[in-house]
């Protein structure tokens, strides 16, 4: 039994000087400036850059998506602010409003499209001929390369 | 005779199990203490395994960041535009000329007019990281150009601007029908990461 021990003892300190060993060298990297930044990135702990052009054209798209007019783009602290205006379809339809409907089905919580998805709104005014409503839509942010998983290099021995 | 060996085989079926029973717990007396040292010596191994496990984990993560960086990815790009000291000089030249602020002949748009700039540089975040502002205003001949022009400040300049506040009068049923000059102050950040003295 003494001799088990002895070899659960030994074990037990390679395992706390594996340990010693990785946290020095943890402790090389926290200061490193480049592994800090890209820990950083990785976290979100930074706000990414927003593609200007990309998320222009996407709100554009949605607009045509939607059968609705957006006017006005805000874009701060990752929101888009904008007013929707929504008309009755020319083949008649019961009221405007349904565009509305159609708008936040396509971009409600539970399936978001492009890169934003549509904040609850709370209230719609106007005439069953036309109906307004400011919305806003919370910027998704894209995975960045800090966070995508790195990809490991397979080898053979031949 | 024969009662007597009767008698003697009669003691040893007695006897036997009884001894057997005080050697049985003679055992377990001397062996306990030695069973339990070992016992607490597993308990303490599972421990530092763990520790271990752990903490390779979260050393296995920095050696990602490491390959990914030697790698010179776009990661690469994005750290060394945030590795630098706040330069008021390098932030304006980026801001003021670039391709889309110099007239283009090969291009029928006309170039962007910065009209104003005005820096703050801003504090250290908790993170370690500094962030500055810089209040841009912009005239250019449709939002396109507009667009255009923040986006290269946002993806490829040299620094690490981003977007905070802007406001633009996009109309999306007069898309592309819009031509008029249009003038637009903008808020950007900026993140930079002086060295420490």
């Amino acid at each position: 039994m003494s001799v088990l021990k002895m070899f659960t003892e030994s074990s037990t300190n390679a395992a706390i000087a594996a340990t010693t060993d990785a946290k020095a060298k943890i402790e090389a990297f926290k200061k490193d400036r480049q592994i800090l930044i890209a820990s950083l990135l990785a976290d979100n702990s930074l706000t990414p850059s927003i593609n200007l052009k990309s998320l222009v054209n996407d709100f554009n798209r949605a607009a045509q998506k939607a059968s609705v007019r957006f006017q006005g783009f805000s874009v701060k602290d990752d929101v888009i602010t904008t007013n929707v205006i929504s008309f009755m379809a020319p083949n008649g339809g019961t009221d405007a409003v349904e565009g509305i409907f159609n708008m936040m089905k396509i971009y409600s919580q539970d399936n978001a499209q492009a890169n934003f998805r549509l904040e609850p709104i709370l209230s719609i005014s106007g005439t069953p001929q036309s109906r307004t409503t400011p919305v806003s839509f919370k910027i998704i942010p894209v995975k960045t390369e800090a966070q995508a998983p790195q990809k490991t290099a397979t080898s053979s021995n031949s | 005779m024969a009662f007597e060996s009767f008698s003697s085989a009669k003691k040893h079926r007695v006897y036997a199990p009884i001894i057997t029973g005080l050697a049985i717990l003679l055992a377990i007396f001397l062996a306990r203490p030695a069973f339990g040292a070992y016992s607490d010596a597993q308990t303490d191994l599972a421990s530092a395994q763990k520790t271990l496990e752990t903490t390779q984990a979260e050393l296995a993560k920095f050696q990602s960041q490491q390959a990914k960086i030697a790698s010179g990815s776009e990661l690469s790009a994005q750290i060394n535009k945030i590795n630098k000291p706040f330069s008021e000089l390098g932030i304006m030249q980026a801001i003021f000329l670039n391709n889309f602020t110099r007239p283009n002949s090969l291009s029928n748009s006309s170039p962007v007019v910065v009209t104003n700039v005005s820096l703050d540089a801003g504090s250290e975040l908790p993170n370690g990281i500094y962030f500055a502002k810089a209040n841009v205003t912009i005239t250019a001949g449709n939002i396109q150009s507009v667009v255009d022009y923040l986006t290269y400040l946002t993806t490829n300049s040299p620094y690490a601007f981003t977007l905070n506040d802007i406001n633009l009068p996009i109309d999306t049923l007069m898309q592309g029908q819009n031509q008029e000059t249009i003038t637009v102050p903008v808020t950007l950040g900026i993140y930079y990461y002086p060295e420490k003295k």
